[in-house]
């Protein structure tokens, strides 16, 4: 009998952990001391900053009045993205077939 | 269709040029620092998605780690190692080497290739992965600004990120009253690169790069003494390992000089002169010595950092202080590796790279703390992942012992490599591993299945019970497992 054919009969008595592995559902993202850190040492403002979960976040953010949201100044994905070259080429040439 | 077909052709030629984004200079990502923390955060990110660049001064990647830490030290230890082989332990296998000598310039030449294959290794991962590389030091403007000052003397200029991830590392830590001047009173950088073989070389700190560089230049005849200010060599660890090591190193000829402190140390032109006293009775004497190194541990790196402008808090160390999720207080400036808290080892700085990287997509990371092998690559090897019985007796944990000598192993007794043992730590109802210790040939690569076994809760029934390739010092490790339920069978 081939050995993988085997493996897959055996019962083992070690237990397999498997995968993936997911991030675990409703983890709370407040300040928590780092596990090194000595005596429980956390940033000063960290309790203003426990409000925010990180940069992807995940609620949204609203301008205050009179304030607007550069698209220059969002992350990356919600930017116009740049014209290939080709596009170029192609805008330039008014759009017409590229023949080689 | 012609048209749509030409496109897919033609398209990775142009991915680099919307990638790149030095024209605006904002960025999703920015690293400060290309070591083992930051240029593996920068990888990540950009793997994860994100526009990223990595600024590092040095002008070569890599950081202390591959520049002027663990990897010219391992070339050094190899070769050196190679080198004693053939001259001390060559004979009796039958081998006849005559006239083997060290051409030191040639060594340090082998040791330098190593290195600048490596961070050029680098420089080629971020090219592949599309991760902006910026060759210079790396300031704070404000808490999402950074002002770069190119190492070719360019014009500083300013880049921004939504997230910044700070990885500078760390430096040696400097003896109050001694004065390295890298030629005769050296740092672990300046051993590096030394000119000549010294006669004498004289070392103050007993940790794993002490014990390192205290091995390659016995090697290669230098008489070494170590000078310790604890009763015991090697930082974390286990105790009875520890005497081992020493002793065994002691065989070997390396001089030690325990529960002993630095008055001072002075270079006499070409000489260091160093004043030691015990610390229980007082007793001082005078030791000479051509070349002393200060290996008493590392600091944290910030240096022009200006991260006190944005309000970023460091430690009475100087560490810069961060949450469980590697946070300051501005929660989009994220810190790892040496330059805060945890073990100063370029393993626990790329974890916490990878976790950072993870942390900003998907607001989770894993980094193990309780998980961090240590390794000291002397001959034997030590090396160790978990608690040891010291740790475990302080917090109450009853714990059972198994060891394995590789005096009994195949393997080691065929390749004339015997001293050391495999040593197990487990919890004493479930038999749960805690933790490994090992010295012996080759503990360094096995280390890595203790770590498997304590991330994968492991139980030490569980690894005696997994085949291990027969002859193998690997062996060593499944017998170990076995002894601490059970008897040993080859011993």
């Amino acid at each position: 009998m081939r050995p993988a054919v085997m493996l897959l009969k055996h019962v083992p008595l070690i237990k397999f952990v498997g995968g993936p592995h997911l991030a675990p559902a409703g983890i709370s993202h407040s300040v928590k001391a780092h596990p090194c850190a000595p005596e429980g040492l956390v940033p000063a403002a960290a309790s203003a900053a426990s409000a925010i979960v990180s940069s992807i976040f995940k609620g949204s953010l609203e301008p205050k009045d009179g304030e607007y949201f550069s698209r220059s100044e969002l992350p990356a994905r919600f930017r116009y993205t740049p014209p290939t070259e080709l596009e170029m080429e192609d805008i330039i040439s008014g759009g017409a077939e590229v023949v080689f | 269709m012609l048209r749509n077909t030409l496109k897919s052709v033609r398209k990775p030629f142009t991915t680099q040029s919307v990638r790149f984004n030095s024209t605006t200079g904002k960025y999703d990502i920015v690293v400060i620092g290309g070591g083992p923390g930051g240029y593996v955060a920068a990888i990540k990110a950009a793997q994860l998605g994100y526009d990223t660049a990595c600024i590092e001064k040095r002008g070569k990647l890599g950081g202390t780690c591959l520049n002027v830490g663990c990897i010219p030290s391992k070339a050094l230890l190899n070769n050196s190692h190679l080198y004693h082989q053939i001259t001390h332990d060559s004979k009796h296998r039958g081998i006849e080497v005559e006239g083997a000598s060290i051409n030191f310039p040639q060594l340090m030449l082998s040791k330098d290739k190593a290195v600048n294959g490596l961070t050029s290794g680098i420089e080629m991962l971020f090219k592949k992965n599309k991760v902006t590389y910026i060759k210079g030091s790396g300031s704070f403007v404000d808490d999402h600004k950074v002002n770069v000052k190119p190492i070719d003397g360019a014009e500083d200029y300013e880049i921004s990120a939504d997230n910044i991830i700070v990885a500078t590392g760390s430096e040696p830590t400097p003896f109050p009253g001694i004065e390295i001047d890298e030629e005769r009173i050296v740092t672990s950088t300046g051993i590096l690169s030394l000119k000549e073989i010294p006669k004498r070389l004289s070392i103050i700190g007993g940790g794993i790069i002490g014990l390192e560089m205290a091995s390659v230049y016995s090697r290669l005849g230098s008489e070494v003494t170590i000078i310790e200010f604890k009763d015991a060599i090697g930082a974390g660890m286990d105790g009875e390992v520890a005497k081992n090591a020493q002793k065994i190193l002691a065989k070997q000829g390396l001089k030690f000089l325990l529960g002993t402190k630095v008055n001072s140390g002075v270079r006499d032109g070409e000489v260091v002169k160093i004043e030691v006293e015990d610390a229980k009775s007082g007793e001082k004497k005078e030791l000479e010595s051509d070349v002393l190194l200060v290996a008493i541990g590392r600091r944290p790196y910030t240096e022009g950092l200006n991260f006190e402008a944005i309000g970023l808090e460091s430690d009475k160390a100087g560490r810069l202080v961060i949450d469980s999720e590697f946070r300051t207080k501005h929660p989009h400036i994220r810190v790892i590796g040496d330059v805060t808290f945890g073990p100063m080892l370029a393993h626990k700085a790329e974890e916490e790279g990878i976790a950072a990287a993870e942390y900003i997509k998907h607001g989770h990371g894993h980094v193990n703390y309780g998980n961090i092998p240590s390794v000291m690559y002397t001959h034997p090897e030590v090396a160790w992942v978990g608690a040891n019985e010291e740790e475990l007796k302080a917090q109450g944990i009853k714990y059972k012992v198994g060891k394995f000598p590789f005096i009994a192993n195949s393997r080691a007794k065929t390749n004339f490599d015997t001293d050391g043992f495999v040593k197990f730590i487990a919890d004493a109802e479930t038999q749960r591993v805690l933790g490994v210790h090992i010295i012996g040939p080759n503990a360094g690569e096995m280390i890595a299945e203790g770590g498997l076994a304590l991330e994968y809760g492991a139980s030490t029934e569980d690894i005696a019970r997994t085949c291990h390739a027969h002859p193998t010092l690997a062996e060593a490790f499944k017998e170990a497992a076995l002894s601490t339920f059970d008897k040993p069978i080859n011993f």
